[in-house]
């Protein structure tokens, strides 16, 4: 069969356009915190890493060696259809721990995993805000490795949804090389944008 | 029944399949078995094994009472996984989902899924469709299907084949000629609860599950009926992987899956009373009109029926505090947290108990 000259080139075009994309990563420096005005929040990632808003995805992601071996990456999510595997809004309402089962149910389902193990899910502040801190560890399917991966999402509800900013790496070395990392991370966490603070 | 998504998508990483042509029969086989035994390796290593001596053991045996000319030849395992699966390995290993468990009521049923898949090993199904899928593909290379594997998925003739040999195999060894269509039934109405397609599915190779009801129907009704269903050992022997199955699905929060098999389906008679608990989450987290409200009362009835698990206690916990009834909330949540002080949630129900203890009166 003989490919289209159309698709051909609709095939090129679509290479060139992700080309500049996959250049545009920027390396975080000392005291020049990731701001994003759009989502209402400004970031610390660590020194020296490389971060971008991640494909596929509304998130920004840091990393130092790559994504599959250590990744932060922040989030936020308004309430309509903050869980969209699950097909679920959130609400204000809901309680850090409501938010946090809802969290791993709506990953796992979108992530194909069934062997998602919560190692802990407790109350934390996030930008002085109270919210939810969950530690979770599962096993990536063999086509992608078998991987057993770590992760901590820190989470807080706003007013028009809920901010995460979290942290994911192999337990196998990497998880506990950068997990101090994070926490400078989410020590810096600020929310920027006066709509989505407290009344 | 065919192989699962999480198996199919780790054969992908197989690779293409080798080339068959030339080969005599002995060595066509032999190429099977070796990827065979890759895959087998893979499924060992991705963690998804049950590690429940005592369950595999019954089910080798129960096998092994079907199958008694091939004692030796077929290795049962479970698999955590909650969807509706076992699949057969030409090798004559057997896999057994703990979300089949979970449908499965007793021995008879369970013998005829095990009659099914060791029905595909004894009648040669692998090596059947490797020859056949060459003389139809005109191919010398296996990679037909999904998964890029071979037995990845049978025919439908031989899976009507599997259907009527594991019935024989189940009605000879004096189990219940019911089972097969009940199973079957079970099946079809899962199917469409959840509006899932009749011949697709993880079933999509076989024959429509409508068809098999009525094959499994006839078949009965041409037998004497046996007797043997073993319900209380099967349910004894089984509880801890249809507790597990069922906590995966709770995980995932698929409420509709929940109050179809624990409700609609009465399972919930099947498992201990702490399992009401998934009930009543499966309300509260589908929400339809009343189901908050039989939430409660399912909450409510798990504290009396199984005052010892500590689940109840917490989701009621929240519930009261929400209500605002303090004390009523408190007196749950220190419950919860005297029950489980260590677990994840804990620290939440402190939490709770503090705000509620510093409110005013």
């Amino acid at each position: 069969m003989r490919s289209s000259p159309l698709i051909a080139t609709v095939c090129v075009a679509a290479l060139l356009g992700l080309a500049p994309a996959a250049l545009a990563w920027k390396v975080a420096e000392a005291n020049q915190p990731h701001v994003n005005p759009g989502r209402g929040y400004a970031v610390q990632f660590p020194v020296g890493w490389k971060y971008d808003r991640l494909y596929f995805s509304d998130e920004t992601g840091a990393t130092r060696d790559g994504p599959a071996l250590q990744s932060i990456y922040v989030d936020f999510r308004a309430h309509k259809n903050a869980f969209k595997s699950l097909k679920k809004d959130s609400s204000p309402d809901l309680l850090p721990q409501e938010l946090a089962e809802l969290l791993v149910a709506d990953m796992a389902k979108e992530r194909g995993l069934e062997n998602v193990a919560t190692l802990s899910n407790e109350p934390a502040m996030l930008a002085g805000r109270p919210g939810f801190r969950l530690s979770i560890e599962y096993k990536l399917p063999v086509d992608r490795g078998a991987v057993r991966v770590r992760e901590i999402i820190v989470g807080a509800a706003a007013k028009g949804g809920f901010y995460l900013i979290g942290y994911r790496a192999p337990v196998l070395y990497y998880f506990d090389r950068d997990v101090d990392s994070f926490a400078d991370a989410v020590k810096s966490f600020a929310i920027t944008d006066p709509a989505t603070k407290p009344n | 029944m065919r192989i699962p998504y999480l198996v199919a998508v780790a054969l992908i990483a197989v690779g293409a399949m080798p080339a068959l042509a030339g080969l005599s029969e002995v060595d066509q086989r032999a190429r099977i078995m070796l990827e065979v035994a890759k895959d087998e390796e893979r499924i060992r290593n991705a963690g998804v094994l049950l590690d429940d001596p005592a369950l595999n053991a019954y089910l080798q045996q129960v096998v092994e009472r079907l199958f008694p000319d091939r004692k030796g030849e077929l290795h049962v395992r479970s698999i955590l996984d909650s969807d509706f699966n076992a699949f057969a390995m030409p090798s004559g290993s057997v896999y057994f989902n703990t979300g089949a468990l979970l449908r499965i009521e007793d021995e008879a049923q369970l013998a005829s899924v095990l009659g099914h898949e060791g029905t595909h090993y004894t009648a040669d199904h692998a090596f059947r469709e490797a020859v056949h899928v060459k003389h139809t593909a005109g191919t010398v290379i296996l990679t037909p299907l999904i998964g890029g594997s071979i037995w990845a998925g049978y025919s439908r003739d031989m899976e009507r084949e599997a259907d009527r040999g594991g019935f024989e195999r189940m009605s000879d060894s004096g189990y219940d000629n019911r089972a097969g269509a009940e199973i079957m039934g079970r099946m079809d109405r899962e199917l469409t609860v959840r509006h899932l397609p009749h011949g697709g599915y993880f079933w999509a190779d076989h024959p429509a599950v409508k068809e098999r009801v009525a094959t499994f129907r006839a078949l009965e009704a041409g037998k004497p009926p046996g007797a043997e269903r073993n319900r209380e050992r099967y349910l004894a022997i089984t509880e801890h992987a249809r507790m597990d199955a069922l906590a995966v699905i709770h995980r995932r929060h698929d409420a509709d899956l929940l109050v179809f098999l624990l409700d609609d389906e009465k399972l919930l008679d099947t498992l201990p009373p702490r399992a009401r608990f998934y009930l009543a989450e499966g309300l509260r987290l589908r929400g339809k009109p009343g189901d908050s409200e039989r939430a409660n009362t399912e909450y409510e009835t798990t504290v009396k029926t199984a005052p010892e698990d500590p689940n109840a206690y917490q989701a009621l916990g929240v519930r009261y505090m929400r209500d605002g009834h303090k004390s009523e909330a408190l007196a749950m949540l220190r419950q919860y947290v005297k029950l489980e002080p260590d677990a994840t949630r804990s620290s939440y129900a402190r939490q709770y108990i503090t705000t509620l203890e510093q409110e005013p009166q």
